[in-house]
Protein backbone atom coordinates (compact mmCIF):
# COMPACT_ATOMS: atom_id res chain seq x y z
CA UNK A 1 0.00 0.00 0.00
CA UNK A 2 1.77 3.54 -0.87
CA UNK A 3 -0.55 6.22 0.99
CA UNK A 4 2.22 8.49 1.88
CA UNK A 5 1.60 10.51 -0.92
CA UNK A 6 -2.39 10.72 -0.43
CA UNK A 7 -3.60 13.66 0.70
CA UNK A 8 -5.25 13.22 4.31
CA UNK A 9 -8.62 14.09 4.12
CA UNK A 10 -8.78 11.72 1.20
CA UNK A 11 -8.14 8.65 3.22
CA UNK A 12 -9.98 9.51 5.97
CA UNK A 13 -12.83 9.78 2.84
CA UNK A 14 -11.98 6.36 2.37
CA UNK A 15 -12.10 5.09 6.31
CA UNK A 16 -15.39 6.57 6.13
CA UNK A 17 -16.83 4.85 2.82
CA UNK A 18 -15.36 1.40 4.38
CA UNK A 19 -17.31 1.91 7.04
CA UNK A 20 -20.20 2.16 5.47
CA UNK A 21 -19.56 -0.69 3.11
CA UNK A 22 -18.82 -2.91 6.07
CA UNK A 23 -22.03 -1.92 7.36
CA UNK A 24 -23.87 -3.56 4.21
CA UNK A 25 -21.36 -6.61 4.41
CA UNK A 26 -22.34 -7.30 7.91
CA UNK A 27 -25.95 -6.14 7.56
CA UNK A 28 -25.97 -9.25 5.03
CA UNK A 29 -24.36 -11.56 7.60
CA UNK A 30 -26.68 -10.40 10.53
CA UNK A 31 -29.43 -11.56 8.48
CA UNK A 32 -27.71 -14.87 7.42
CA UNK A 33 -26.85 -15.37 11.36
CA UNK A 34 -30.43 -14.91 12.30
CA UNK A 35 -32.39 -17.43 9.54
CA UNK A 36 -29.25 -20.03 9.99
CA UNK A 37 -30.27 -20.22 13.78
CA UNK A 38 -33.72 -21.81 12.12
CA UNK A 39 -31.92 -23.26 10.80
CA UNK A 40 -32.65 -23.38 7.04
CA UNK A 41 -29.61 -24.38 5.09
CA UNK A 42 -30.78 -22.91 2.01
CA UNK A 43 -32.03 -19.85 2.59
CA UNK A 44 -28.74 -19.14 4.40
CA UNK A 45 -26.98 -19.87 1.24
CA UNK A 46 -29.03 -17.54 -1.29
CA UNK A 47 -28.16 -15.36 1.21
CA UNK A 48 -24.50 -16.18 1.15
CA UNK A 49 -24.04 -16.65 -2.56
CA UNK A 50 -24.62 -13.45 -3.97
CA UNK A 51 -21.84 -11.80 -2.69
CA UNK A 52 -18.02 -12.42 -2.29
CA UNK A 53 -17.27 -11.76 1.57
CA UNK A 54 -13.64 -12.90 1.18
CA UNK A 55 -12.97 -9.75 -1.09
CA UNK A 56 -15.46 -7.47 0.54
CA UNK A 57 -13.10 -7.81 4.04
CA UNK A 58 -10.34 -7.86 2.72
CA UNK A 59 -11.01 -4.23 1.05
CA UNK A 60 -12.38 -2.93 3.92
CA UNK A 61 -9.13 -4.20 6.35
CA UNK A 62 -7.39 -3.06 4.02
CA UNK A 63 -8.89 0.63 4.14
CA UNK A 64 -8.37 0.38 7.60
CA UNK A 65 -4.59 -0.20 7.35
CA UNK A 66 -4.11 2.63 5.17
CA UNK A 67 -5.88 5.03 7.53
CA UNK A 68 -3.74 3.67 10.18
CA UNK A 69 -0.55 4.33 8.32
CA UNK A 70 -1.15 8.56 8.93
CA UNK A 71 -1.46 7.90 12.54
CA UNK A 72 0.99 10.71 13.02
CA UNK A 73 -1.33 13.24 12.53
CA UNK A 74 -4.06 15.19 14.07
CA UNK A 75 -6.80 12.56 11.88
CA UNK A 76 -5.63 9.90 14.77
CA UNK A 77 -8.41 10.58 17.18
CA UNK A 78 -11.03 10.60 14.55
CA UNK A 79 -10.00 8.07 12.71
CA UNK A 80 -9.76 5.94 15.43
CA UNK A 81 -13.31 6.23 16.72
CA UNK A 82 -13.84 5.51 12.82
CA UNK A 83 -12.08 2.25 12.99
CA UNK A 84 -13.36 0.72 16.59
CA UNK A 85 -17.32 1.14 14.55
CA UNK A 86 -15.74 -0.22 11.99
CA UNK A 87 -14.07 -3.30 13.71
CA UNK A 88 -17.11 -3.67 16.16
CA UNK A 89 -19.11 -4.75 12.92
CA UNK A 90 -16.43 -7.07 11.99
CA UNK A 91 -17.03 -8.60 15.53
CA UNK A 92 -20.26 -9.99 14.22
CA UNK A 93 -18.51 -12.32 11.63
CA UNK A 94 -17.19 -13.97 15.27
CA UNK A 95 -20.13 -13.98 16.53
CA UNK A 96 -21.68 -15.54 13.34
CA UNK A 97 -19.03 -18.38 13.26
CA UNK A 98 -19.67 -18.94 17.06
CA UNK A 99 -24.16 -19.03 16.49
CA UNK A 100 -23.58 -21.28 13.28
CA UNK A 101 -21.34 -23.72 14.98
CA UNK A 102 -22.08 -27.22 16.18
CA UNK A 103 -25.30 -27.06 13.86
CA UNK A 104 -24.29 -30.40 12.11
CA UNK A 105 -26.41 -28.93 8.70
CA UNK A 106 -24.23 -25.80 8.14
CA UNK A 107 -20.76 -27.62 8.68
CA UNK A 108 -20.01 -26.65 5.40
CA UNK A 109 -20.95 -23.12 5.41
CA UNK A 110 -18.96 -22.51 8.51
CA UNK A 111 -16.16 -24.04 7.65
CA UNK A 112 -16.21 -21.77 4.76
CA UNK A 113 -16.61 -18.52 6.53
CA UNK A 114 -13.89 -19.87 8.36
CA UNK A 115 -11.96 -20.17 5.46
CA UNK A 116 -12.53 -16.57 4.37
CA UNK A 117 -11.38 -15.04 7.98
CA UNK A 118 -7.96 -16.92 7.33
CA UNK A 119 -7.97 -15.63 4.04
CA UNK A 120 -8.47 -12.36 5.28
CA UNK A 121 -5.03 -12.68 8.06
CA UNK A 122 -3.33 -14.70 5.21
CA UNK A 123 -3.27 -11.99 3.16
CA UNK A 124 -2.85 -9.16 5.82
CA UNK A 125 0.09 -11.21 6.92
CA UNK A 126 3.03 -10.19 4.04
CA UNK A 127 2.25 -6.33 5.27
CA UNK A 128 4.15 -7.14 8.30
CA UNK A 129 8.01 -6.19 8.86
CA UNK A 130 10.17 -8.90 10.16
CA UNK A 131 11.11 -8.25 13.90
CA UNK A 132 9.24 -5.58 16.11
CA UNK A 133 10.37 -5.93 19.33
CA UNK A 134 13.14 -7.03 21.84
CA UNK A 135 11.10 -8.83 23.41
CA UNK A 136 10.22 -11.05 20.34
CA UNK A 137 9.70 -14.98 20.93
CA UNK A 138 12.53 -16.58 19.51
CA UNK A 139 12.43 -20.03 17.71
CA UNK A 140 12.10 -23.24 19.67
CA UNK A 141 11.16 -21.86 23.02
CA UNK A 142 8.47 -22.62 25.34
CA UNK A 143 5.63 -20.46 23.95
CA UNK A 144 5.26 -20.85 20.27
CA UNK A 145 2.44 -19.13 19.96
CA UNK A 146 2.41 -15.49 18.39
CA UNK A 147 -0.43 -12.63 18.16
CA UNK A 148 -1.54 -11.43 15.19
CA UNK A 149 1.11 -10.36 13.10
CA UNK A 150 -1.16 -6.92 11.81
CA UNK A 151 -1.78 -6.70 15.25
CA UNK A 152 2.00 -6.47 16.09
CA UNK A 153 2.70 -4.02 13.23
CA UNK A 154 -0.08 -1.62 14.02
CA UNK A 155 1.64 -1.59 17.75
CA UNK A 156 4.49 -0.66 16.27
CA UNK A 157 3.45 1.94 14.31
CA UNK A 158 1.97 3.71 17.80
CA UNK A 159 4.73 2.85 19.36
CA UNK A 160 6.92 5.42 17.26
CA UNK A 161 4.53 8.04 17.97
CA UNK A 162 5.74 7.77 21.63
CA UNK A 163 8.30 10.30 22.99
CA UNK A 164 11.27 8.27 22.30
CA UNK A 165 12.55 7.40 26.23
CA UNK A 166 9.25 5.72 26.43
CA UNK A 167 9.11 3.57 23.08
CA UNK A 168 10.90 0.43 24.64
CA UNK A 169 9.18 0.22 27.58
CA UNK A 170 5.69 0.73 25.97
CA UNK A 171 6.58 -1.55 23.04
CA UNK A 172 7.18 -4.42 25.11
CA UNK A 173 4.06 -3.92 27.40
CA UNK A 174 1.85 -3.39 24.50
CA UNK A 175 3.08 -6.96 22.69
CA UNK A 176 2.91 -8.56 26.44
CA UNK A 177 -0.56 -7.62 26.38
CA UNK A 178 -1.57 -8.93 22.84
CA UNK A 179 0.59 -12.22 24.13
CA UNK A 180 -1.94 -12.22 27.16
CA UNK A 181 -4.90 -11.97 24.38
CA UNK A 182 -3.35 -15.14 22.76
CA UNK A 183 -2.66 -17.12 25.45
CA UNK A 184 -6.49 -16.30 26.49
CA UNK A 185 -7.42 -17.95 22.91
CA UNK A 186 -8.90 -14.70 21.75
CA UNK A 187 -10.14 -14.13 18.36
CA UNK A 188 -7.51 -12.66 14.92
CA UNK A 189 -10.39 -9.91 15.56
CA UNK A 190 -10.04 -9.19 18.92
CA UNK A 191 -5.86 -9.02 19.22
CA UNK A 192 -7.03 -6.51 16.16
CA UNK A 193 -9.49 -4.21 18.21
CA UNK A 194 -6.92 -4.20 21.11
CA UNK A 195 -4.28 -2.82 18.37
CA UNK A 196 -6.55 -0.44 17.26
CA UNK A 197 -7.53 0.76 21.00
CA UNK A 198 -4.21 1.45 21.86
CA UNK A 199 -3.42 3.15 18.05
CA UNK A 200 -5.95 5.13 18.57
CA UNK A 201 -5.20 6.79 21.52
CA UNK A 202 -1.66 6.92 21.71
CA UNK A 203 -1.64 10.56 21.26
CA UNK A 204 -3.56 10.86 24.83
CA UNK A 205 -0.89 8.49 26.13
CA UNK A 206 1.89 10.61 24.67
CA UNK A 207 0.71 14.01 26.29
CA UNK A 208 0.49 12.34 29.68
CA UNK A 209 3.51 11.32 29.44
CA UNK A 210 5.46 14.19 28.29
CA UNK A 211 4.08 15.36 31.55
CA UNK A 212 5.50 13.21 33.56
CA UNK A 213 8.62 13.34 31.75
CA UNK A 214 11.60 14.49 33.69
CA UNK A 215 12.12 18.24 33.48
CA UNK A 216 14.56 19.71 30.37
CA UNK A 217 13.81 16.05 28.30
CA UNK A 218 12.81 16.38 24.38
CA UNK A 219 9.64 14.87 22.82
CA UNK A 220 10.20 14.16 19.33
CA UNK B 1 11.09 1.00 40.63
CA UNK B 2 12.80 4.87 40.92
CA UNK B 3 10.85 6.64 43.79
CA UNK B 4 8.64 9.91 42.73
CA UNK B 5 7.59 12.47 44.94
CA UNK B 6 3.86 12.28 45.38
CA UNK B 7 1.56 14.31 44.51
CA UNK B 8 -1.26 15.26 47.12
CA UNK B 9 -3.56 16.76 44.56
CA UNK B 10 -3.37 13.93 42.23
CA UNK B 11 -4.54 13.43 38.16
CA UNK B 12 -7.69 15.00 37.17
CA UNK B 13 -10.67 12.89 38.81
CA UNK B 14 -12.04 11.95 34.99
CA UNK B 15 -14.71 9.21 35.22
CA UNK B 16 -12.37 6.77 33.90
CA UNK B 17 -9.55 7.78 36.59
CA UNK B 18 -12.21 6.93 39.17
CA UNK B 19 -12.82 3.39 37.53
CA UNK B 20 -9.07 2.66 37.79
CA UNK B 21 -8.42 4.01 41.32
CA UNK B 22 -11.30 2.00 42.57
CA UNK B 23 -10.12 -1.15 41.01
CA UNK B 24 -6.75 -1.00 42.29
CA UNK B 25 -7.79 0.44 46.16
CA UNK B 26 -10.17 -2.86 46.07
CA UNK B 27 -7.16 -4.52 46.30
CA UNK B 28 -4.10 -1.84 47.22
CA UNK B 29 -1.32 -4.58 47.72
CA UNK B 30 -2.26 -6.39 44.36
CA UNK B 31 0.28 -5.87 41.59
CA UNK B 32 -2.02 -5.46 38.23
CA UNK B 33 -0.75 -5.49 34.64
CA UNK B 34 -2.56 -2.82 31.81
CA UNK B 35 -5.17 -5.29 30.24
CA UNK B 36 -6.11 -6.89 33.51
CA UNK B 37 -6.42 -3.23 35.18
CA UNK B 38 -8.78 -2.64 31.87
CA UNK B 39 -10.76 -5.29 32.03
CA UNK B 40 -11.30 -4.83 35.98
CA UNK B 41 -12.10 -1.35 35.66
CA UNK B 42 -14.47 -2.25 32.41
CA UNK B 43 -12.45 0.22 30.42
CA UNK B 44 -11.45 0.04 27.00
CA UNK B 45 -7.36 -1.07 25.96
CA UNK B 46 -6.24 2.22 24.76
CA UNK B 47 -8.17 4.29 28.12
CA UNK B 48 -5.71 2.42 30.64
CA UNK B 49 -2.57 3.25 29.80
CA UNK B 50 -2.52 7.14 29.84
CA UNK B 51 -4.19 7.02 33.54
CA UNK B 52 -2.04 4.55 34.57
CA UNK B 53 0.78 7.67 33.25
CA UNK B 54 -0.52 10.01 34.52
CA UNK B 55 -1.47 8.27 37.89
CA UNK B 56 2.52 7.07 37.65
CA UNK B 57 3.57 10.76 36.47
CA UNK B 58 1.67 11.51 40.42
CA UNK B 59 3.63 9.33 42.52
CA UNK B 60 0.16 7.46 42.96
CA UNK B 61 0.91 4.24 41.24
CA UNK B 62 4.59 2.61 40.70
CA UNK B 63 5.28 0.11 38.15
CA UNK B 64 8.09 -2.57 37.71
CA UNK B 65 9.01 -5.01 34.84
CA UNK B 66 7.75 -8.72 35.42
CA UNK B 67 10.33 -10.94 37.12
CA UNK B 68 10.80 -13.25 34.42
CA UNK B 69 12.98 -13.87 31.65
CA UNK B 70 11.50 -13.27 28.30
CA UNK B 71 13.11 -16.34 26.80
CA UNK B 72 12.21 -18.64 29.23
CA UNK B 73 8.56 -17.57 29.50
CA UNK B 74 8.42 -16.84 25.20
CA UNK B 75 6.75 -13.94 25.56
CA UNK B 76 7.92 -10.29 26.22
CA UNK B 77 7.64 -9.23 29.83
CA UNK B 78 4.51 -7.66 31.67
CA UNK B 79 4.71 -4.35 33.32
CA UNK B 80 3.23 -4.16 36.73
CA UNK B 81 1.42 -1.09 38.31
CA UNK B 82 0.76 -1.10 41.97
CA UNK B 83 -0.59 1.97 43.84
CA UNK B 84 1.80 3.68 46.33
CA UNK B 85 1.03 3.93 49.84
CA UNK B 86 0.83 7.51 49.63
CA UNK B 87 -1.56 6.94 46.06
CA UNK B 88 -3.60 4.31 48.47
CA UNK B 89 -4.37 7.36 51.01
CA UNK B 90 -4.57 10.46 48.27
CA UNK B 91 -6.60 8.08 45.84
CA UNK B 92 -9.19 6.92 48.88
CA UNK B 93 -9.77 10.93 49.81
CA UNK B 94 -10.00 11.99 45.94
CA UNK B 95 -12.39 9.31 45.65
CA UNK B 96 -14.60 10.28 48.37
CA UNK B 97 -14.51 13.76 47.36
CA UNK B 98 -16.08 13.01 43.97
CA UNK B 99 -18.76 11.40 45.38
CA UNK B 100 -19.51 9.31 42.23
CA UNK B 101 -21.78 6.22 43.12
CA UNK B 102 -20.17 3.56 41.86
CA UNK B 103 -23.10 2.03 40.61
CA UNK B 104 -23.41 4.99 38.45
CA UNK B 105 -19.55 4.94 37.02
CA UNK B 106 -20.35 0.87 36.17
CA UNK B 107 -23.24 2.35 33.92
CA UNK B 108 -21.22 5.26 31.79
CA UNK B 109 -19.61 4.73 28.78
CA UNK B 110 -15.72 6.21 29.62
CA UNK B 111 -14.64 8.44 26.87
CA UNK B 112 -10.75 9.51 26.54
CA UNK B 113 -9.05 11.03 28.89
CA UNK B 114 -8.13 14.42 28.34
CA UNK B 115 -6.01 17.45 30.08
CA UNK B 116 -5.59 16.15 33.92
CA UNK B 117 -3.28 17.53 36.54
CA UNK B 118 0.46 16.31 37.49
Amino acid sequence: MTTVDRPLRELHRVLRDATTNADGVVRDLERSITVATTPDEKRVRELLSGRDFRSEFVREIDAVLEALFILDTDFAVSLSRDLDRLLERFSVFDAGLRSMRGQAALRGLVDELRGMAGVVESELAPLERVEISPGVVPAGSVDVRTPLLVGRRLLEDAVRLLPVTHQARYREEFLAELHVLVGSEASGWAQLRYAVAIAGRVWTLRRALRVMSPVGERVR
Amino acid sequence: MADRPVDPKGPKMTIPTQLVLRAMIADPTKEFYGLELGQLAELASGTIHPILARLEGCGWVESRWEDQDPREIGRPRRRYYQLTPGGVAYGARALQRVRTPAAMLARLVPRPVTGGGC
